[in-house]
């Protein structure tokens, strides 16, 4: 019978520390030079390039209007304030100084964050984290990415309150 | 006779949708699937049967992935995120942030952040229908939804991770 207090995977004792990793290897581009994934009769591809443009466009034409959206809004000054600065701060903070803010626009449900990163095509996944874990201090929620162009990433920022830490689905074992 | 029959069909019909999980799409990914991705050098974690548990010291977190595996469902534009975890150590809490990566794995959009107090421990439920990340573009099967945690260590776990149309 297998004992539940022994672990199936070994622990990580003695390794260095890991960087950032993209989360799930089926979704990453293949290695240039490889050779294509043979496709078995009648297996779905992942999804043909065709449909990744058609979505690519939709993102497009969403993160315009959405840019639009925050140029066209009565800015609340108070909001503006309290955000766009304190936002600017946690960014050079949190992803260094190979990153840089290019521009911060907070105006009255939103705020659209321009960042260049000329060393990556799009900032590795797993970066955003700690900034995203510090903008908790702030009154915004969800983030959208626009990434359509290398090297730039555009993050819309949502308004909402801060969240609260998890204290009411607490169980008593 | 006939409108007997289309009332008879709709009340099963009705009996079908308020029983068990209404929700069309959704999944629940074991905290076995949670894989490291950063720890100190003196990280020590372990997968064991009912989850991912972090071994090392109650103040010495490991940051973990818990990518949920969608099985070609293609969510709503709105999804929500719920994770039960088991805070076990009054050093440090939980930290969790979800995310959504599209096929080429770049992160499209991401959630705020649901957090457990230092002193707070036991077992709890992260993030509920308030937890949404709205996902920009056509909704496809082909998104990754994930659950990024700092969390605490003393045996704390991760013992799964959801996601579902809001």
């Amino acid at each position: 019978m297998l004992d539940e207090r022994q672990p199936v995977v070994a622990s990580h004792r003695g390794q260095p520390a890991l960087g950032p990793a993209i989360v799930n290897a089926a979704v990453r581009a293949p290695e240039e030079g490889a050779p294509a994934a043979v496709q078995d009769e009648g297996e779905e591809e992942l999804d043909s390039e065709g449909a990744e443009a058609e979505s690519q466009a939709v993102r497009n034409d969403h993160f315009d209007e959405l840019s639009r959206r925050i140029d066209r809004e009565v800015v609340d000054g108070s909001w503006r304030h309290a955000t766009e600065g304190p936002l600017k701060s946690l960014i050079a903070k949190h992803l260094g100084s190979k990153v840089s803010v290019t521009e911060a626009t907070c105006a009255s449900t939103s705020c659209r964050v321009q960042l260049s990163h000329p060393e990556w095509p799009r900032i590795p996944p797993g970066w955003m984290f700690a900034l995203d874990v510090a903008r908790a201090s702030l009154e915004v929620t969800e983030a959208e990415y626009d990434n359509r162009a290398e090297g730039t990433t555009t993050l819309y920022f949502k308004r909402g309150p801060a969240p609260a830490h998890q204290v009411a689905l607490v169980d008593e074992e | 006779m006939k409108k007997l029959e289309q009332l008879a069909l709709l009340s099963l019909l009705g009996v079908a949708l308020l029983s068990g999980d209404v929700l069309a799409s959704s999944a629940t990914a074991s905290g076995t699937h949670c894989k490291l991705v950063y720890g100190s050098p003196n990280t020590t974690y372990a997968i064991m049967r009912d989850g991912i548990r972090n071994t090392g010291s109650g103040g010495n977190p490991i940051t973990v992935a818990c990518t949920i595996p969608m099985d070609n469902t293609a969510l709503a534009s709105t999804v929500s995120y719920r994770m039960r975890v088991k805070d076990n150590t009054t050093a440090a809490g939980f930290s969790c942030v979800p995310y959504v990566y599209n096929q080429a794995g770049a992160v499209i959009a991401s959630g705020s952040s649901r957090t457990t107090t230092a002193s707070q421990t036991g077992n709890i439920t992260l993030g509920g229908t308030t937890w949404t990340v709205s996902v920009p573009g056509m909704q496809t099967n082909t998104n990754v939804y994930v659950i990024q945690c700092s969390m605490p260590g003393n045996t704390s776990i991760i013992y799964n991770a959801r996601v579902q149309n809001q």
